[in-house]
């Protein structure tokens, strides 16, 4: 079997095409197959084509076609390599050793595509073929300052306790090993890679992350949702999400609401995930369903709702970002890192290192990713039956004020306040250690709803850009002391929304000045039906 | 929700900041310091820098941020040129200390017209506030003596682009530099205490503090504090 593909080796690995990472995986991978003698058979030009052309593989097509055992592998391998008797002459041969090399020890050096391993394994058939030597001393120079710390790199991901270790034999089947060991190549073919190490450390265990599954309850589109409304026996709640005025030119919403009930109880929850974090908007939607969710499933076994049940609900909550987090990270070319990414424009590798440093906070200027506040909790009829008795619970910011009477002006008062002009936040609900801390001491409060009474929750979003209350601005906005509500409509609380967010265009349109609700806007209005019955309340 | 607090004026979409760096690439930059040789921990932390502005660009429709990077040793090797941070290639953010001399002059000439094409780029946003955007920011990392003609007219053009929020603020940085060659430094600086001499094993830490005192919208002269010994 002679070499495949055109030669095409006059490339240098190297900076500023290549990063150090990829240098330092080259070096490693060159080490795996610096002592197999057998040929390479493919060329750097088959390889560089690859990575160029509409077929150029991602990681999980390379590991595809290494368990094609049977046969060649069918979808995005080049012809000239799946051709039927060069498929079976590489089985057990160095490309493959090369390949599986690289696609295994690829997450330890920070390199997650397909086209970066093409690239590498070009300089390693550059290094192993028929190249000038030019390009083969050039690449053994990169090797020689490289291998070293290559090699320790991947020891200490080994002691990291987070990956599995296997013997490179178990990767390989015996039979073919002893090929290999009997095979002398061609001298023409593929000379062997000079200098080798004098005292070569012991061949090192091929690593395999442990996969992580993905978690329980993962968010799908449906809900996605940007309003809702809630109606039992004594209980309405109306809640919605908006992008904010055009305007503020948000990109997305990263506010999210969500409620859900269970007989009398009616579970709510609001996040408001922080612009700067990485899977924001995927964040605020998890975490309101999977609050809600969390806290309809603890109260199954409790009697009544307390802070520490609401503290547990958050706590799950957390480690289910955690788990998450994991997920991803062990699962760097997983599909869902598309429905995380949202509408964030960073590199694909720049959101593994962020995630990553949630992790390990090695980098203390990068903020966790996946972060949102939340303000969430339940609400039930008193037990004395003269209202609503509310179990609320904030991370971060968002606040909750109650109008005390619907029918006359003025009555406002603030349960949970913020301070409109802070635009920094001291906690928010996130995987890693930061998340953790934020849990510590979240606030909780226990309001009641009376008849004729109203609890509003919002985001941040409704403070800025003004002094006063939030209820008072939708009051004037809406022109009602009831701020617009019906309870024959029940997307009342996306109109009182969307009213907002015009007034704040309209606002901006005269003086730019003015920056009313510059972000996303979130809502959640929960009113008594008692006092519908008692001649109050909304109706 | 920003999670950033800023004091000073602040870098949004609107009101971007434009940031400047340029990097001594020359063979001196090789040098080992406790930290590694020091143009490993400039690629390094300027790597770090420049993902950090790209997470903090998240959930904006704009770029709160506008860069320009380039190396320089015997000439100057633009890696960005009025770039949002998130279309700077990492890959090409590589500082090998292979670029020779140190033709400081040339290096400037490069920053002043990269930083009038960023504010020129400023400019055609639709609503653009200079007035409210945070000064635009040049810093200038050196290690070695000044290898070529008189900087003083070409820092000067520098400083003296006008920018209707305040003016430019150039920042000098030497890398353990020799007391000797150190006025220079002092000459590039939009003003003396504009100018440090670093130690060079606190390089990374220095840009390191660069990303958090863009952040904060604190001046330069706050980040000079910490390391004027």
């Amino acid at each position: 079997m002679g070499n495949i593909g055109g030669m095409g080796g006059m490339f240098k690995i190297g900076p500023p095409e290549d990063s150090e990472c990829l240098l330092d995986l080259f070096a490693f991978v060159l080490y795996r197959v610096r002592d197999d003698q057998s040929p390479f058979i493919v060329q750097p030009g088959t390889l560089l084509v690859w990575k160029d052309s509409g077929l150029a593989p991602g990681i999980e097509d390379l590991k595809a076609g290494l368990q094609c055992k049977a046969g060649p592998p069918q979808t995005r391998w080049p012809a000239l390599i799946v051709e039927k008797d060069t498929w079976r002459e590489l089985q057990g041969g160095p490309f493959l050793k090369a390949v599986q090399a690289s696609i295994e020890a690829a997450p330890y050096f920070g390199v997650y595509t397909g086209k970066e391993i093409c690239r590498l394994l070009a300089a390693v058939a550059q290094t192993k073929g028929s190249a000038e030597p030019e390009f083969k001393d050039h690449n053994l120079r990169v090797y020689k300052e490289r291998i070293e710390g290559a090699l320790k790199t991947y020891t200490q991901a080994q002691h990291q306790g987070a990956v599995e270790t296997f013997q490179a034999n178990q990767r390989f089947p015996p039979e073919a090993q002893s090929q290999q060991a009997v095979s002398a190549p061609p001298q023409s073919q593929a000379p062997p890679v000079q200098p080798k190490p004098t005292s070569p450390p012991p061949a090192p265990p091929i690593l395999i992350r442990p996969r992580v599954e993905r978690p329980q309850l993962w968010p799908t589109e449906r809900d996605q949702f940007t309003r809702g409304f809630i109606s039992t026996e004594l209980i309405s709640l109306w809640h919605a999400s908006h992008v904010g005025p055009s305007y503020a030119e948000k990109g997305e919403n990263q506010d999210a609401t969500f409620a859900c009930t269970d007989g009398s109880r009616v579970f709510f929850a609001l996040a408001d995930g922080v612009s700067t974090s990485y899977g924001a908007r995927f964040s605020a939607v998890a975490i309101v369903n999977i609050f809600c969710s969390t806290l309809q499933e603890l109260l199954k076994s409790a009697t009544e709702p307390t802070p520490s049940l609401l503290k547990e609900a958050a706590n799950k909550t957390r480690i289910w970002l955690d788990d998450t987090l994991s997920f991803l990270v062990t699962n760097p070319n997983a599909s869902e890192w598309a429905q995380v990414r949202g509408a964030s424009n960073i590199n694909d590798d720049v959101a593994l290192h962020l995630c990553e440093n949630t992790q390990t906070l090695a980098n203390r200027f990068w903020g966790p990713v996946m972060a949102a506040t939340l303000v969430g909790g339940v609400v039930q009829p008193s037990a004395n039956g003269r209202g609503l008795e509310v179990f609320a619970l904030r991370v971060g910011d968002g606040l909750i004020e109650r109008i005390e009477n619907l029918d006359t002006e003025g009555g406002i008062s603030s349960l949970l306040a913020m301070d409109s002009q802070e635009t920094e936040i001291s906690a928010s609900l996130s995987p890693g250690r930061l998340g953790e801390n934020s849990l510590v001491s979240p606030e909780t409060i226990l309001p009641s709803i009376g008849a004729g009474e109203l609890l509003l929750v919002s985001s941040d979003g409704l403070t800025r850009g003004h002094n006063g209350s939030v209820s008072q601005k939708l009051r004037e906005i809406t022109g009602s002391s009831r701020i617009g509500l019906h309870n024959d409509d029940q997307s009342a609380a996306l109109t009182i929304l969307q009213k907002a967010a015009d007034q704040a265009d309209d606002s901006f349109k005269e003086n730019q000045q003015i920056h009313l609700f510059n972000d996303n806007l979130s809502l959640i209005v929960i009113t008594s039906k008692l006092g519908k019955r008692r001649g109050g309340g909304v109706g | 929700m920003p999670v950033q607090k800023l004091t000073n004026k602040k870098a949004t979409a609107r009101s971007p900041q434009v940031v400047t760096l340029i990097v001594d690439d020359s063979g001196s930059m090789s040098a080992t310091t406790a930290e590694g040789p020091k143009n490993e921990q400039a690629t390094s932390a300027t790597k770090q820098l420049v993902m950090t502005m790209q997470s903090w660009n998240q959930g904006s429709t704009g770029s709160r941020y506008i860069l320009n990077i380039a190396k320089f040793g015997s000439s100057t090797i633009p890696i960005a040129e009025a770039s949002k941070p998130e279309a700077v290639s990492l890959n090409n953010l590589v500082f090998a200390a292979d670029s020779g001399g140190t033709e400081m002059p040339e290096a400037l000439a490069w920053a002043s017209q990269a930083l009038q094409k960023a504010l020129s780029e400023c400019r055609k946003i639709p609503g653009y506030a200079e007035e409210g955007s945070p000064n635009p920011l040049v810093l200038f990392f050196s290690d070695g003596e000044n290898t070529g003609g008189d900087v003083g007219p070409v820092a000067k053009a520098l400083k003296s682009i006008p920018f209707s929020g305040g003016a430019v603020d150039v920042v000098a940085v030497g890398i353990g530099m020799d007391q000797k060659d150190f006025p220079v430094m002092e000459g590039i600086a939009s003003r003396p205490d504009l100018s440090v001499n670093i130690d060079p094993k606190d390089l990374a830490e220095f840009i390191a503090d660069v990303g958090a005192t863009l952040q904060k919208g604190e001046s330069p002269e706050t980040l000079i504090k910490k390391y004027d010994s």
